[in-house]
């Protein structure tokens, strides 16, 4: 306790002394040191100045001002040490003050009066000897000697070389000569020819010349300005006059104190009209002076500082953020692209995979199979190749999947598909069309080698599986087809193994059946002229003819039988053989049938008319009579001519249609029957018929077939059959007619049989509707000689 | 030319230009639907003729000339036509020889009256006592000036001082003799004997230097003289790009005055008529708004001037010089003043 009031105390009395001391310093009597750049001559200069110091020294009470007129170098040096106080100095200068200490200011701008005239700016000249010839343009400067008295004057270099930068001139097209201070160096430089141009500041010239030192007519002014009420020739813009300036030691009071002096200094004090000047303004704006200085790159703005990525960057940071960040996004934009790009193209790639293979096995699929298939044809083509298209069902595949399921039977059929593509070629196609069917497109040397390679294949199928710890059989049945031997596009081609393939399973399945492509060649024809028939048939190329049939005892006509004929555009008329064969089985056979019935009965009902009373017989194919609907288009057939007794109506039916269908045939027999028309039964003979299925036909007449009665007068054995149908049909009371008789030998041994209805060309050959009628009365005029021929 | 028969002759000129526009305009008409198939490619490549201006010589149109003799103005794209007063300039726009004038604004408000499409676009500066009435030493008071010959001109701008003046002496037109004088004719003071005058620098200063002194001046009513750039608005479509350089120079003229007055001083000086150390007094008596106040001078609802335009409009009519106040709108645009 006792030790801190101690410290306290001790404390107190140091700062009390050191406060003390202060105090007395403070009332020292100062001195104060105004520098002068020495611009001129410095005896000059100390006379005109001096009074101005000692006003100053006059204004201040506690300070005394003492003047130093200095040159450049003395004034940079000077200040080093800290030797003045205020300095009046051109504005150059005074800007490279402030760089150096910027706490310097101006507290007043100089104003100068030159012959009454007040004048507070300074600017250059651009001096030329009057003795060469004048410049017009700044320009021309170029290629010259230029004196300058040094490169730190405002009015003296920096004002003519801003002119001269501003008018474009090549500044380091000329040739500077640095003559120093003070300016009547330049001038004298001049006149004795060392230089071509000079620069001065504002004034020198009138000075000069005020003081005789310079005839008003040695020297050219270039550039000249016209700036009234300014008192000296110029060749620049103006500037402020001279700054004077507080160096930053001067206490604010005291600088205040001189600026106040400085301003209220009027132009008629004897200090002023000593330094001839007419006073001092308030400072003026020499921020236009260093804009310069620095765009001109003078001292201290000579130093161009060393630009580094730093700086750029204090710079241009937004600008090259911005560009670094338009670059990122261009690059992200790239990525993205490219990752899009990649997925685009992948997943066309898969769909392409999609399109072309089979999922489940990797082989190409039907679409793919199409397309190779078209190709491998083509190359066959070209080179005469042989090649095989084999359609490949498993057996029992579907009995497998249901007994082990899906995933089993995707299992076998993945190795199913391994298995098989080691027996192919590389030129060769293996292909899944569907579940369980394949399609090998192989290139067949020969059909032998062909059998062998499937066949290997089979028993490679037919070798154990063994899956998931099921062991199983397979089988498969393989239908093929081979090009060019079965000429048709893909499709047909796979169409046609398809279809051999069933053919294969039709026949017990596990085997391998080639496709009938001649066969199916026929079938093709057939079908073309069936279709050529069915025009035919609408436009009505197709007729009847009439062979009429004769009562041998009588001579009489009994009837006429209606044979089809084809009036064909191009082959001329053409028999029933040529056409009705592939009309046998076909659409066609019905409404053709129904077609000549109904000719038939127009025909007859025609005759009728005309007094002809004449039965015709129209032959009924197996397939029409066991058609469904034949007894009621009969029936509806024999109402449209009622008038028509049903029995002149008769239809052939062969043997063999009424025997095909025992059953069937027998009961619309007897339908037709009831109805009242004849029934005959043609060709008789030909068939198999047992006599007690021949006694239940409902049969009128029977008609011997021609093969028997052409021959029986050479061939003993057709005789007697003839004899014996013509005794069956005495027997069970059934009318008989012999077909085929040639001659009238044959209507003689007939007669002599006990056969006496008869047809052939031996009475008269079918003839068209038309001509019978005449037919008919030249037979009943000449019958008998007819026969007896 | 007398001002009041400037007046009739303008009158008389317009009721021709009338019949003469109503004619061109239907050529107009006619010529765009007969050009409308060949402007696509005519369109580039017709040059814009200069603008051409019409000024008086006024401290605060200097600035301009300035610019054009430091070469900041394009020729191609501005001529500047020298005129001796407002009037002439005026003149020059009703008979088209010029697209803008620099007016005060009274005067714009009488054009307009008059049927001239003026639109007001740049304020050059606003009088703040550079309209001056000057009076011989022994007139102390503005009520000395009863019974006096006072010379004014009778122009919209002489007659708005002159009614300022005698309102604020409380005095009427009948109680002084009133003398019709140019008020930029310095000769006039001495040659017309007269005891009052109204004037303007840089006459002002002229007369003052005399023994005369300031009675009363604009510095009393301000914001009432405005001087304005204003535009024909037909030719306005057209001179778009160099109206905006025009203003772009002034503008220029006016940074170097403020940046290094002691050059630019003298610069002036020669078409004002005085030095360059006088040139800092002509204006002492000015506002000279830079282009921000510009903007907020002439962008809507533009109050100080709308409200300049109605009391000029009240003292034109009360002295006769307008029958009835000319509409307001679209007087004033800040659409062509340039960015920076």
């Amino acid at each position: 306790m006792l030790l801190r009031c101690l410290i306290s105390a001790l404390l107190i009395l140091m700062s009390g002394l050191l406060g003390a001391e202060q105090k007395t310093s403070g009332y020292q009597q100062e001195t104060l040191v105004l520098g002068v750049y020495a611009y001129r001559d410095k005896q000059l200069l100390q006379q005109r100045f001096q009074p101005l110091v000692e006003y100053l020294s006059e204004q201040l009470t506690d300070q005394q001002v003492v003047l130093e007129v200095l040159s450049d170098q003395e004034i940079w040096s000077a200040l080093q040490r800290h030797e003045l106080d205020f300095v009046l100095t051109n504005p150059a200068n005074y800007i490279a003050l402030r760089e150096h200490d910027s706490l310097s200011g101006a507290l007043a701008t100089l104003v100068r009066k030159e012959g009454g005239v007040t004048v507070n700016a300074l600017g250059g000249v651009i001096l030329q000897p009057a003795s060469q010839p004048p410049l017009t343009e700044l320009r021309d400067l170029e290629g010259k000697t230029l004196a300058i008295s040094g490169s730190r004057y405002l009015g003296g270099y920096l004002a003519p070389l801003w002119e001269l930068v501003t008018a474009q001139v090549a500044l380091d097209k000329i040739h500077w000569l640095e003559v120093g201070l003070p300016h009547d160096r330049v001038i004298e430089a001049l006149l004795e020819g060392k230089a071509d141009i000079g620069f001065v500041r504002t004034g020198v010239l009138e000075d000069l010349m005020a003081r005789e030192l310079l005839a008003e007519e040695a020297l050219r002014v270039l550039h000249a300005q016209d700036l009234p009420g300014f008192p000296y020739q110029v060749s620049t813009r103006l500037y402020p006059e001279w700054p004077l300036i507080a160096l930053p030691q001067v206490e604010p009071q005291v600088a205040r104190q001189v600026a106040a002096a400085l301003l209220s200094l009027a132009s008629d004090h004897p200090a002023a009209k000593a330094a001839s000047i007419a006073g001092f303004n308030v400072p003026a704006d020499y921020s236009l002076i260093e804009r310069v200085m620095r765009d001109l790159r003078m001292e201290p703005f000579d130093q161009v500082p060393e630009v580094s990525w730093v700086d750029i960057w204090h710079r241009y940071s937004v600008q090259i953020l911005a560009v670094a960040g338009f670059m990122l996004l261009i690059l992200v934009l790239l990525f993205l692209l490219m990752v899009l790009n990649r997925r685009l193209n992948l997943s066309r790639q898969h769909l392409e995979k999609i399109a072309h293979y089979d999922l489940l096995t990797g082989l190409p699929n039907r679409h793919l199979l199409t397309q190779r298939l078209h190709k491998a044809l083509q190359i066959a083509e070209q080179s005469h190749q042989q090649l095989a298209i084999a359609y490949l069902d498993l057996d029992n595949f579907k009995q497998l999947n249901d007994l082990y399921g899906h995933r089993f039977g995707d299992e076998l059929l993945q190795s199913l598909a391994v298995r098989l593509q080691t027996q192919i070629d590389h030129d060769e196609t293996l292909a899944r069309v569907s579940g369980d069917e394949f399609v090998l497109l192989l290139v067949a040397e020969q059909e032998k080698n062909l059998d062998c390679r499937l066949e290997a294949l089979l028993d490679l199928l037919r070798e154990p599986w063994v899956l998931s710890r099921v062991k199983v059989a397979l089988s498969a049945s393989v239908g093929i087809t081979l090009f060019p031997a079965d000429q048709g596009d893909p499709d047909t081609l796979l169409r046609h193994a398809d279809e051999a393939m069933f053919q294969a399973k039709a026949l017990g399945k596990n085997r391998l059946l080639y496709f009938d492509a001649s066969q199916k060649q026929e079938q093709q024809e057939r079908q073309q002229r069936l279709q050529r028939l069915e025009e035919a048939l609408l436009k009505q190329e197709l007729c009847l003819y009439y062979q009429p049939k004769v009562d041998l005892r009588t001579q009489a006509v009994i009837g006429v039988e209606a044979l089809i004929r084809w009036q064909h555009p191009e082959q001329g008329l053409l028999a029933p053989g040529a056409f009705l064969p592939d009309v046998e089985g076909s659409e066609l056979e019905v409404p053709l049938g129904l077609w000549v019935l109904e000719q038939a009965l127009t025909q007859l009902q025609h005759w009728h008319e005309l007094g002809l009373p004449l039965a015709v017989s129209v032959n009924i194919s197996a397939n029409h009579l066991l058609s469904p609907g034949f007894v009621k288009d009969l029936k509806e057939l024999l109402q449209r001519f009622s008038r028509l007794p049903a029995a002149s109506l008769e239809i052939e039916v062969l043997e063999t249609a009424a025997l095909s269908s025992l059953d069937e045939g027998q009961r619309l027999l007897e339908e037709c029957h009831q109805l009242g028309v004849q029934i005959s039964l043609d060709d008789f003979g030909t068939g198999y018929s047992s006599l007690s299925y021949f006694r239940k036909l409902p049969v009128d007449i029977l008609k011997i077939d021609q093969s028997f009665v052409r021959d029986m007068l050479d061939d003993q054995e057709d005789r007697s059959i003839v004899e014996s149908v013509v005794r069956l049909a005495a027997a069970f009371n059934r009318q008989v007619i012999a077909e085929g008789v040639e001659t009238p030998q044959h209507a003689e041994a007939l007669l002599e049989l006990g056969c006496f209805l008869v047809q052939g060309y031996g009475i008269a050959k079918p003839m068209p509707a038309a001509v019978l009628p005449q037919w008919l009365e030249e037979w009943v005029k000449n019958a008998d000689i007819a026969l007896a021929n | 030319m007398h001002p009041r028969q400037f007046f009739i002759s303008v009158g008389l000129t317009l009721t021709q230009e009338w019949k003469l526009q109503v004619d061109s305009q239907r050529r107009f008409v006619l010529s765009l639907l007969a050009a409308s198939a060949s402007l696509p490619w005519l369109g580039g490549c017709q040059p814009t003729p200069p603008l051409k201006v019409a000024s008086h010589v006024w401290p605060g149109y200097e600035f301009m000339f300035l610019a054009r003799d430091q070469g900041w103005l394009n020729k191609q794209q501005v001529q500047l036509v020298e005129t001796a007063t407002a009037s002439d300039s005026l003149r020059a726009l009703s008979e088209r020889q010029v697209s803008a004038a620099a007016l005060t604004l009274d005067e714009v408000l009488i054009g307009r009256s008059l049927g001239l499409p003026l639109q007001v676009v740049l304020v050059f500066n606003i009088s703040v006592g550079a309209d001056q009435v000057l009076a011989r030493p022994e007139i102390q008071q503005l009520a000395d000036i009863k019974g006096k010959r006072v010379g004014a001109e009778l122009s919209a701008l002489g007659n708005l001082v002159v009614s300022k003046l005698l309102s604020a002496a409380e005095l009427t037109r009948d109680d002084i003799e009133l003398v019709e004088i140019d008020a930029n004719d310095f000769s006039a003071w001495e040659n017309q004997s007269l005891d009052v005058m109204q004037t303007y620098e840089p006459t002002a200063t002229r007369i003052r230097n005399t023994g005369a002194h300031l009675l009363y001046s604009s510095r009393s009513f301000p914001d009432t003289i405005f001087d304005v750039l204003a535009v024909r608005t037909d030719a306005l479509a057209q001179q778009q790009a160099n109206l905006k350089h025009l203003m772009q120079a002034h503008f220029q003229g006016l940074q170097a005055f403020r940046q290094n007055p002691v050059d630019t001083n003298y610069r002036l000086a020669r078409r004002l008529g005085v030095t360059g150390q006088e040139v800092m007094g002509l204006y002492r008596g000015l506002q000279l708004p830079d282009l921000a106040v510009n903007r907020s001078y002439l962008s809507p609802p533009s109050e100080r001037l709308s409200r300049a335009v109605t009391v000029i409009n009240q003292l034109l009519v009360e002295s006769g010089q307008l029958d009835c106040s000319p509409g307001l709108e679209n007087l004033f645009t800040p659409a062509y003043l340039p960015r920076k």
